[in-house]
């Protein structure tokens, strides 16, 4: 199983494909939600959630999608009914939206699967501002 | 995911609901309005507008933007139990710091959610409200009545002179023939009743504090 999922890792990343994860909201006042991809980095303050999408660059919008937490005690995920304006989606229901949040101080992993392609985020949840 | 929720709103755009208090938060994705519940059952939804205190509830009322469908069963969840608990439509502040609440709908997709600050209170102070209703601000820490006037108050908890939301149940003391304290309609108001010439040195404790006001009433 690992073996298979490293091998389909690889061929991804050989062939140049991607799959990432971009907010589509925003953290309040002086708390943190930041996502990067170079390196795949994710840090939440605790008690924050944030809204994100998938996307890919094969096909631009991700084809049959997990988000997993490898601690849903630090960061858990959900999916989320996002109704967007966005072109891609004609004013429709955003079939690849989730809700990350940070549940307890703490670091993990959060991984991508599409059909494109698998990334690995590094996760932090850092102590929420008072 | 529900395939019956999808089709049910995937034509559906959010609309702008004009509220009656005009006043409510939108969630993060702008698919549902909050705010705290008002009383008699009213549809506005007035704005939360401060942290909640440490120790103190709000009812938090929301409604579904979504135009070509009614709301399916929603429930709200605390991200963050030790800083804010929920049960049902009440949150209660537990500890300083910040929590999502999540509207969950079927299957437990997020439809939408809000951040909630949680602040740990310094001090009380005694608010006046008008006959609708309305928020006047701060009691003077002395006034005069007149036989047969009364004053609607509230009290609420600060944070470095800042209101916080939230309620807590306050009791009083200081009553005297002059001047009475009985609890108002809305739950966390009471009215202050002169009847007879006289004075009162009133106090409200709330929490771990305590605030007053003197009052004299003539004829």
């Amino acid at each position: 199983m690992t073996r298979t999922l490293l091998l389909g890792l690889l061929l991804a990343v050989a062939s140049g494909c991607t799959v990432s994860l971009s907010p589509i909201s925003e953290p309040p006042p002086a708390q943190v939600a930041a996502i990067a991809q170079d390196p795949a980095t994710l840090t939440l303050s605790k008690g924050v959630a944030l809204g994100v999408e998938c996307s890919d660059n094969c096909e631009g919008q991700c084809r049959n999608v997990s988000v997993t937490s490898g601690d849903e005690d630090v960061v858990f995920v959900r999916r989320a009914f996002h109704l967007t304006e966005a072109e891609a989606y004609d004013g429709r229901h955003n079939p690849n939206a989730y809700v990350l949040a940070g549940k307890d101080v703490g670091t993990t992993t959060l991984t991508v699967t599409d059909d494109c392609a698998t990334r690995v985020y590094a996760v932090t949840v850092v102590e929420a501002v008072k | 995911m529900n395939l019956r929720f999808v089709r049910a709103v995937r034509w559906a755009v959010p609309v702008a609901v004009v509220m009656a208090c005009g006043c409510a938060d939108s969630g993060a994705f702008n698919q549902v309005r909050f705010g705290k519940a008002c009383e008699g059952g009213e549809s506005c939804l007035a704005d939360l507008g401060a942290p909640l205190a440490v120790g103190a509830s709000e009812e938090l009322a929301f409604e579904l933007e979504l135009s070509g469908s009614t709301a399916p069963a929603l429930s709200l969840e605390s991200i963050a139990p030790d800083v804010l608990s929920v049960e049902g439509r009440r949150l209660t502040g537990a500890a300083p710091g910040v929590a999502a609440v999540l509207v969950n709908g079927p299957d437990d997709v997020v439809v939408d959610f809000i951040h909630v600050t949680v602040a740990e209170p310094d001090g009380a102070r005694l608010i006046r409200y008008g006959a609708d209703g309305s928020r006047k601000g701060p009691l003077p820490e002395s006034f005069t009545l007149l036989a047969g006037d009364e004053v609607v108050v509230g009290v609420e908890l600060t944070a470095q002179g800042e209101r916080l939301a939230g309620t807590v149940s306050a009791s009083w003391s200081g009553m005297t023939d002059a001047i009475s304290v009985v609890p108002a309609l809305e739950k966390d108001r009471f009215r202050i009743v002169a009847r007879q010439e006289g004075t009162a040195q009133l106090t409200a404790a709330v929490a771990d504090f305590a605030t007053g006001m003197n009052v004299e009433v003539l004829p």
